[in-house]
């Protein structure tokens, strides 16, 4: 049970004031109409979107139904008014995590995650995504393109910035030890950009050449792609970088800044001491090398053969950082530390290898022909090895030393070469395709053998005793379990003999005293944090300290003993950036395979590498692996699944000229103080992939009703043209399935928008493509909103088939991809049919994430996941201070997701009315530029509009059009003018040529003036010097097929738009003090409802109900769907709105008079027996007048006492069970006087009606039969399960067409005949009861009223609000507002609740208002002119215009008129009536009308 | 693993071929398995007409029995028995009483009962994929075929819990494994009508003109299946077909064992290659070679 909140009266002083702000949880329509409302009304807003931009699902819909308006054309203006607003801080990339406190004082914790770009510095130019190497599915459009992990959500996103989106840590970089970005470079392999990818690579690793060829790789074993086939060949295609870059000419890199005094030392040039000497060198110390050998490199130049790795590219890597500025001291030993500290070092460090190689202490070892490994290969290098020509050579050892020695052998002319070692052959240390390699050049491997002496036969070396081994293994502490097979000594025979058994670190510079320590494995003591040894100043890394181990290590090694080193010489903590914790990004099988299904991932083996046969390898020290060719290379890098999506490659960082980008950015939590909270979560589209039946993700031709959307789009993947995906060709056939992820079992709910969204993409896409034959497969058909079914017919007429069947199954046709859809018709006839395209209508879902947000927020939620709210409330959810709208609470349209959103915004400046303007400041303008004597001096500006203008009007002709027109100072175009971006470059515009008039040529003045008015306003010019030429609208849209007359006709508009501007004169707007009060005509649930939402805020409420008790149409209702009691929750309402100090009621009352304006209205009532008028002033009127039932004359209603209406069926419901007892049949039939010729329209509540009252009947007595006899049944969104459960409650429903109507006949009892439009046969019903099902119609008297409020009304007599889509609840004119049936029928209790607080909202949100802002274009009279014929009295529409008589200066009594500027519209009717031209209107003076006429004339 | 064997009915009469075959390649892989002491039929579609208790307990009365035998997974070759063993098992874990009931006339208890897999779930998910490639000895890289995977194999799917219930894979993977090409096509799942044969045989010669129709237009060479219905079905009804479709042809229709003993160089008369009503032989002896240039090598697969 849920608590209604009905009672929380603003905030009590006990705490103090609520905190007048709110935190609206989404950017969508909701969100934003929801923080316009309360910013508007004084309120704070924080707007928290997740993701990088605004807009929603909105902004990424092509047109909208019923008026096939632009989607973003309409919210393109909320979007830039949401950012604009002074009082909305809009929070992108945040979301919301926790919400403590009270209602009026939550403290509401937030992250905001990492945009890793700048919102501030960011001018949206584009360059960073330009340059982003990795390419991912445009999710924005469905994923039918690609983007770049920089990336802008929507062209005209608002925030109009970039963002980076990352994943994390991709595996590769997080197994390797220096880190190296592998993703990032492989991406740029894949873009063929090798020098940027050799750059990614060096930034962590000097050796790239030397890693590519002989790293161990963990990265591949890392690879996620292993999951799929094989890892990518990351080494590989480092190798191929280098490859490809050594090729050039070596240039020598800009030596380093010297920054500082102090000297490094640094003893060996391997790959520890070097990497070390390269980031000291660049960090700005002097550093010198000393080597012991000639030559520099250490183990790299010395140990491994140049088959594997070529000396040239050894020299060129070292070279590379000698030329940073490294002194480099060959063939210098250093025999005594304390020399070099002496000699002026400030510190050394120790990175000598590990390069003495080990003997087992066996008989023999110290024989002159047996030898080590490590010297042999380092004596090969520098040229000077033992002859081993003709030799046998046995080599002791299974690691890569010893197979390098083995193969070098080889080649170098040994007779025969073996190699033993103590390991099986799978043990063995060395890489697997090296011993396979050796074996391929002839060398036998003996695996499993212990030594026990060198056999010799007369001091020649015979070769070596062995054992076989059974069992062995090292210990965690180093030592050897040997078990061996007794009895199996045999000779092994060579004639030179090579030790491979591992190095130790030659120390022997380390004297006893030289206070640096050493371990008992001899090497270096050190502290494994710091790298310090035991003396200070003394730092020690790489092999010397840890034993042997790989180049990658000691790179890692250098770059640590380089940081503490640094940090020792700076005698000081380095500060550690705080970075972001990313998580590594480790997939799983199922993930794996999952992306495998929907095709996201395609198996396809590495690429192998060409190597030398061995035949050739024997005669030579050439590499036997020759690398990748560029185009194998890029295919192999193509491979990568790009794990972590951004991967830090930084080639935005160093293109960004505005230096926005920053890779370190984390995540920050913060607390705000908010009063409320508003979510408007709004929906998750259902994911088609789990309706396997018909093949989203496997064939491409099927597409969800968004990515269709995004298809129609001109901002779309495909520009606007109607293609598929599959090959771009323009389907001919489309088919859309309605109900996917709806109406089934596990989401019993209907979706609400799906059979009219795609309808209006049926009829779009016939628009696009004349001829295309669309055809859409519906279960019933849902058109129940206002205008829908209008909508609905046209689409028919235009030749929209629609198919009622539930295809079972798409199947592609493999050889053209076309989808086959498999149907049954009513009479049971399976049909195949071809199309080109599939559309599958998916529904809505509860937002991700949400059921963890709410359970967080403590806010519970229905068991389909969608937010809990209660019947009098549905804004309200079961935490006090925290309100829902949109698709969060209910799948809803645009129009009810907006009054929603109006209406949870009145809740929330219901609880914090006594917080209002406390947080707010108003916006501020600089000082205004005089022009009044400057010439002019115009900038216009044409605008693309995407292909909206552009795809019609040659824009860059019109542009230098422009340019040549009088007082032109600048002329340019915008892909959209609109957007933020944009609106900056006029503002840089105006300031950079001293523009002093601006003509936009664009959209709408409609819609996008006043956000052009600001935009200079904001750089201090009056924001009447501005023109809207309207070449979209008015030109593009309309002249499609002519698109050089179009241009030409652009041509004209801005021309004529310049001839205007040139003369207009700066006006200053006017504030208006006003009433702050409402009346509220109506006192039925919407009237009552509005004027307590309003009333508890604090403002006066006069409410007018004309009978003589308040209730309305809402007295009838006897039961809810939702078993509330509607009857009590009316009489707590009435009794509450009595009982209201800021309400006062007037029964029996009419309005009888009204007028004035925004602010200032005057109302006088007609009360039934007073005779006296009361006068009412009102800032603002809200009509709610409700409608009233259709009295049919149909089915002997009215003849036989047995026909009834629905509202009189639940009077006897309402009375008590034992009449519905007795009864056997009743027989409901709806549509009666709905969808009729006369009536074209869905009356919307029949259906549920209905379905309320036959469960009702059920519920009393299960055996009585109810049928339902229905066109369609339209239980949507939620109201659903309930037509599921009259269906399994047994109550029949009879499908009947609109041409075969029921007949009745009550010949003693009453027959209800249906032609069963499913099985096509009559069937005849006896009935004890026929319920009419009748249509709601607007009130008789709407007109009068209408009339009076000089209020529109639609065809249908229902009120015509202001804008069907986001302006659902004002009227046109301003200070009005509709709420409740006289807008369209509505459904009890929560919809008609949800619109009058609406109502409540948008009202408040003008009268929280201090002043009222007023236009100053009102008439003006020239006193000097007017002789007072008066003339223009009677025409004014407004009354605004009186006679006055006044004595002149002569003292002679003469006539003039008066104009009261604040009731003037400026309509311009007295300036066309006044023959003398003495009275104008301001901004649309004669003289700018003739400008214009003159230059549209170009005379 | 030990695995009990549960060949059905159909695998003892009109599909004496997929029961040799599928034999046969068990102990090319070297995998033991044994025939269920006593088993009896599944019950199919007649013994739950008579009574839900009877359909439940037939086949469960097979994996009691295999349990206390010691088997750890029960390997049906029949799609239809295997569903009807996991359809069994899911309705005694989901109705207590059900179970009580089964037990007490079957006599034997019903916990922890051994899985019963079909067999392309045990070649897909135990992990034979690198035996299976290693054993190829005949290239079968020209054989262009169609999987055919009919109703149960994956459906209902949360019953059967294997592979993708509207796009399986598991058949295409393993003869994609041995190189045989498959091709997509548009009938992987539909049904063949097999429960209509003896009463509505017009409907089953429709559904199978379909089958035959989308197999033909896609190129197939042969249809291979994993189940003895969907083969009888294809292989004996295919003059019917030609009739309808009003032009002859001939489409041999293999079982996956067969196509995979036959890369692994097993006898055609071992793999009852000759059973069929549609030879075919001479399609294998076609597109077969012995392993050469086109096909990778028994080190590069390794590798």
């Amino acid at each position: 049970m849920i608590i209604p909140k009905e009672d929380i009266q603003p905030m009590n002083s006990q705490n103090g004031k609520p905190v007048g702000a709110v935190m609206v949880v989404g950017g969508g329509i909701a969100g934003m109409q929801a923080s316009l409302d309360l910013a508007d009304a004084g309120f704070k807003v924080y707007l928290v979107e997740k993701e990088p931009a605004i807009g929603g699902h909105m902004a990424a819909l092509d047109k909208t139904f019923p008026t096939n308006d632009c989607a973003m054309c309409t919210i393109s203006p909320r979007l830039v008014t949401t950012a604009g607003h002074n009082n909305i801080e809009v929070l992108t990339n945040t979301e919301l995590l926790g919400l403590e406190g009270e209602p009026g004082h939550f403290k509401a914790k937030i992250r905001r995650n990492p945009r890793y770009i700048d919102l501030d510095k960011c001018t949206a130019c584009g360059d960073c995504a330009e340059v982003c190497p990795i390419v991912l599915d445009d999710n924005f459009n469905g994923g039918l393109n690609q983007r770049k992990a920089a990336f802008k959500l929507y062209p005209q996103a608002v925030p109009n910035a970039f963002a980076i989106e990352k994943k994390g840590i991709a595996p590769c970089r997080d197994a390797c030890p220096a880190g190296q970005r592998a993703q990032g470079y492989i991406a740029l392999i894949r873009e063929g950009r090798y020098e940027d990818a050799l750059r990614v690579i060096k930034e962590d690793n000097p050796f790239p050449g030397i890693c590519g060829r002989i790293c161990n790789h963990r990265c591949e074993t890392a690879c996620n792609r292993n999951l799929v086939d094989d890892p990518i060949s990351i080494a590989g295609l480092k190798r191929f970088v280098t490859d490809q870059v050594y090729a050039q000419p070596y240039e020598p890199p800009l030596p380093a800044k010297r920054k500082y005094e102090e000297r490094v030392a640094i003893i060996g040039s391997g790959p520890c001491g070097l990497t070390a000497a390269k980031d000291l060198v660049q960090a700005g110390y002097g550093v010198t090398v000393f080597e012991t050998l000639p030559v520099a490199g250490g183990m790299l130049r010395v140990g491994v053969p140049e088959y594997r790795l070529p000396t040239w590219i050894v020299n060129r890597e070292v070279q590379e950082i000698i030329d940073l500025g490294v002194e480099l001291r060959l063939n210098t030993r250093v025999e005594n530390l304390d020399e070099l500290f002496s000699e002026g070092f400030n510190a050394v460090l120790i990175a000598v290898g590990a390069h003495n190689g080990r003997r087992l202490p066996i008989p023999g070892s110290d024989h002159p022909d047996v030898f080590t490994a490590v010297h042999f290969l380092r004596d090969v290098c520098l040229g000077k090895a033992e002859n081993v020509n003709g030799r046998h050579v046995l080599l002791l050892g299974g690691g890569n030393v010893a197979l390098d020695s083995a193969r070098t052998a080889v080649r170098l002319g040994a007779k025969q070469v073996d190699v033993a070692c103590l390991e099986d052959r799978q043990s063995m240390l060395a890489d697997e395709h090296e011993i396979i390699e050796a074996e391929e050049e002839g060398i036998r491997i003996f695996p499993g053998r212990a030594f026990n002496q060198i056999a010799n036969n007369n001091g020649r070396i015979t070769g070596v005793e062995a054992v076989d081994v059974k069992f062995m293994q090292f210990e965690a502490d180093g030592s050897l379990t040997l078990e061996t097979v007794p009895n199996s000594e045999h000779i092994l025979s060579g004639d030179m003999v090579f030790f491979a058994i591992g190095q130790s670190a030659g120390l022997a510079f380390i004297p006893e005293d030289s206070q640096v320590g050493t371990t008992r494995g001899g090497t270096v003591a050190v502290n494994p944090n710091t790298f310090s040894t035991s003396r200070a100043g003394v730092f020690a890394a790489g092999d010397a300290t840890t034993g042997t181990a790989f180049v990658i290590e000691a790179v890692t090694a250098g770059h640590q003993a380089a940081e503490n080193i640094q940090k020792y010489l700076l005698g000081e903590e380095l500060e550690v950036r705080e970075q972001p914790e990313l998580p590594v990004v480790k997939m799983s099988p199922t993930e794996v395979s999952l992306r495998m299904a929907k095709g996201e991932i395609e198996p396809k083996p590495r690429l192998r590498m060409a190597s030398l046969e061995s035949k050739q390898r024997l005669q030579t020290f050439d590499e036997v692996n020759l690398g990748y060719t560029e185009e194998q290379a890029r295919a192999e890098a193509a491979r990568c699944l790009q794990c972590g999506v951004c991967s830090e490659c930084l080639s935005c960082y160093y293109k960004c000229a505005a230096g926005a980008i920053n890779h370190d950015e984390i995540a920050v939590q913060e607390q705000l103080d908010v009063g409320a909270v508003i979510l408007a979560s709004g929906f998750e589209p259902y994911d088609a992939h789990l309706s396997g039946e018909y093949g989203f993700g496997r064939f491409p031709n099927v597409v969800t009703s968004m990515q269709f959307e995004r298809v129609l789009s001109p901002s779309g993947p495909f520009v606007g043209h109607l293609v598929r995906p599959s090959d771009g060709h323009e389907p001919k056939r489309i088919a859309w399935i309605q109900c996917v992820g709806s109406r089934e079992s596990e989401r019993n709910w209907c979706s609400a928008v799906c059979c009219m969204y795609a309808t209006k993409q049926a009829i779009i896409a016939q628009e696009h493509a004349p001829g295309t034959e669309c055809t859409i497969f519906y279960i019933d058909f849902r058109a129940y909103g206002k205008g829908f079914d209008a909508y609905y017919e046209r689409a028919k007429e235009e030749g929209v088939r629609y198919v009622r069947a539930l295809p079972s199954a798409v199947r592609q046709n493999p050889n053209d991809e076309n989808l086959i859809i498999h149907y049954t018709l009513p009479d049971g006839n399976q049909i195949y049919e071809d199309f080109d395209l599939v559309v599958l209508s998916v529904g809505m879902q509860p937002p991700n994430g949400m059921a963890q947000l709410a359970g967080d927020l403590d806010v519970a939620l229905t068991e389909d996941g969608f937010c809990q709210t209660t019947n009098l409330s549905p804004l309200d959810t079961t935490r006090q201070g925290v309100y829902v709208c949109g698709p969060f609470a209910e799948p809803k349209d645009i129009p009810e997701t907006v009054m929603s959103a109006s209406a949870a915004a009145a809740r929330a400046m219901t609880l914090l009315a006594e917080g209002r303007h406390s947080l707010v400041q108003p916006k501020e303008y600089p000082p205004e530029i005089d022009v009044t004597d400057q010439p002019p001096r115009v900038g216009v500006f044409v605008c693309h509009c995407g292909s909206n203008i552009a795809g019609v009007v040659d824009v860059e002709a019109v542009t230098e059009y422009a340019r040549s027109l009088p007082d032109v100072v600048f002329a340019d175009n915008n892909l959209f003018t609109c957007s933020t971006d944009s609106q900056t470059r006029i503002q840089e515009a105006i300031q950079e040529h001293d523009l002093n008039r601006v003509v936009v040529a664009s959209c709408t003045p409609r819609t996008h003036e006043p956000i052009f008015q600001d935009t200079i306003r904001q750089v201090g010019l009056n924001f009447y010097l501005f023109e809207l030429a309207n070449i979209r609208d008015q030109c593009s849209w309309v002249h499609r097929d002519f698109p050089e007359a179009a241009t030409e006709k652009a041509k004209d508009l801005v021309r004529m738009a310049v001839a205007r501007v040139r003369l207009v004169e700066p006006l200053q707007r006017k504030w208006l003090e006003f009433n702050h009060d409402a009346l509220i005509i109506g006192g039925g649930l919407a009237g009552m409802t509005a004027a307590l939402e309003l009333a508890d805020q604090g403002f006066k409420i006069s409410l007018v109900e004309r009978q003589g008790d308040l209730g309305g149409n809402m007295r009838h209702l006897q039961f809810l769907l939702s078993h509330a009691d509607p009857q009590a929750l009316l009489a707590q309402l009435i009794k509450k709105t009595f009982q209201h100090p800021n309400i006062t009621t007037f029964l029996n009352a009419e309005v009888d008079s009204f007028e004035g304006s925004l602010g200032k209205f005057k109302s006088t009532l007609k009360v039934t027996d007073i005779e006296e008028s009361p006068l009412i002033n009102h800032g603002v009127v809200i009509v709610a007048t409700g409608a009233q039932p259709y009295q049919p004359s149909e089915y002997l209603y009215g003849q036989d006492e047995r026909v009834l209406t629905q509202l009189e069926l639940e009077d006897i419901l309402a009375r008590g069970s034992a009449e519905i007892s007795a009864l056997k049949s009743v027989v409901m039939i709806q549509c009666v006087g709905s969808r009729t010729p006369e009536r074209p329209y869905c009356s919307r509540i029949c259906c549920s009606q209905a379905v309320k009252n036959a469960l009702q009947i059920k519920e009393i007595n299960p055996n009585t039969e109810v049928y339902i006899l229905y066109q369609d049944i339209r239980t949507y969104g939620l109201l659903e399960k309930y037509y599921r459960q009259a269906r399994q409650e047994g109550v029949m429903f009879l499908r009947f067409e609109p041409d075969q109507p029921s007949q009745v006949n009550a010949d003693g009892t009453l027959q209800v005949v249906i032609h069963d439009a499913m099985l096509e046969t009559d069937i005849l019903l006896e009935a004890d009861r026929l319920v009419l099902s009748v249509a709601t119609i607007p009130r008789e008297d709407a007109n009068q009223l209408a009339q009076l409020l000089k209020v529109p009304q639609m065809q249908d007599g229902f009120f015509q609000e202001a804008h069907m889509k986001l302006a659902p609840i004002d009227f046109a004119s301003e200070g009005i507002f509709l709420c409740g049936m006289a807008h369209y029928p509505k459904k009890a209790v929560t919809e008609t609740v949800i619109q009058a607080k609406a109502a409540a909202g948008r009202a408040a949100a003008i009268l929280a208002q201090r002043e009222l802002e007023i236009e100053p274009i009102t008439s003006h009279v020239l006193e000097d002119k007017c002789d007072g014929c008066a003339y223009c009295v009677d025409p004014c529409p407004f009354d605004a215009i009186t006679l006055i008589e006044y004595t002149d200066e002569a003292g002679k009594t003469k006539k003039r008129v008066v104009v009261d500027e604040t009731i003037c519209k400026g309509c311009g009717t007295c300036q066309a009536t006044c023959p003398k031209d003495a009275i104008y209107v301001s901004h649309f003076k004669l003289d700018y009308l003739r400008a214009m006429t003159m230059a549209a004339l170009e005379v | 693993m030990k695995y009990g064997y549960y060949p059905g009915c159909s695998l003892e009469g009109i599909s004496v071929e997929y029961n040799h075959s599928m034999r046969s390649l068990f102990d090319a892989l070297d995998v033991t398995i044994e025939d269920l002491p006593d088993w009896i039929c599944c019950g199919t579609l007649a013994a739950p007409s008579i009574s839900r208790l009877l359909g439940v307990a037939t086949p469960l009365w097979n994996v009691a029995k295999a349990k206390q035998e010691g088997f750890e997974q029960v390997v049906a070759p029949c799609s239809a028995c295997v569903y009807h063993f996991k359809n069994a098992e899911k309705q005694v874990n989901q109705d207590s009483k059900l179970m009580s009931d089964v037990e007490s006339v079957l006599e034997l208890p019903l916990n922890d009962l051994p899985r019963t897999v079909h067999p392309l779930e045990i070649l897909i998910n135990d992990g034979f994929e690198e035996r299976i490639k290693f054993s190829v000895q005949r290239d079968l890289s020209n054989l262009k075929v169609v999987c055919y995977y009919g109703c149960h194999i994956s459906r209902p799917a949360e019953v059967m819990r294997f592979d993708d219930p509207e796009d399986p894979q598991s058949m295409d993977r393993l003869l994609n494994w041995v190189g045989v090409q498959t091709l997509d096509w548009a009938s992987k799942v539909d049904c063949c009508g097999a429960h209509f044969s003896l009463i509505k045989p017009d409907i089953v010669v429709d559904l199978c003109t379909k089958l035959v129709e989308a197999a033909l237009e896609v190129g197939a060479d042969a249809i291979v299946v994993a189940c003895p219905m969907c083969h009888a079905n294809l292989d004996t009804r295919q003059e019917e077909i030609a009739e309808r479709l009003g032009h002859p042809f001939k489409l041999p229709v293999l079982y996956f064992s067969q196509v995979l003993g036959y890369a692994f160089g097993l006898e055609p008369n071992t793999l009852g290659l000759r059973k069929h009503i549609v030879d075919p032989l001479p399609l294998m002896l076609e597109k077969c070679q012995p392993v050469g240039a086109n096909y990778p090598s028994l080190q590069e697969m390794s590798a």
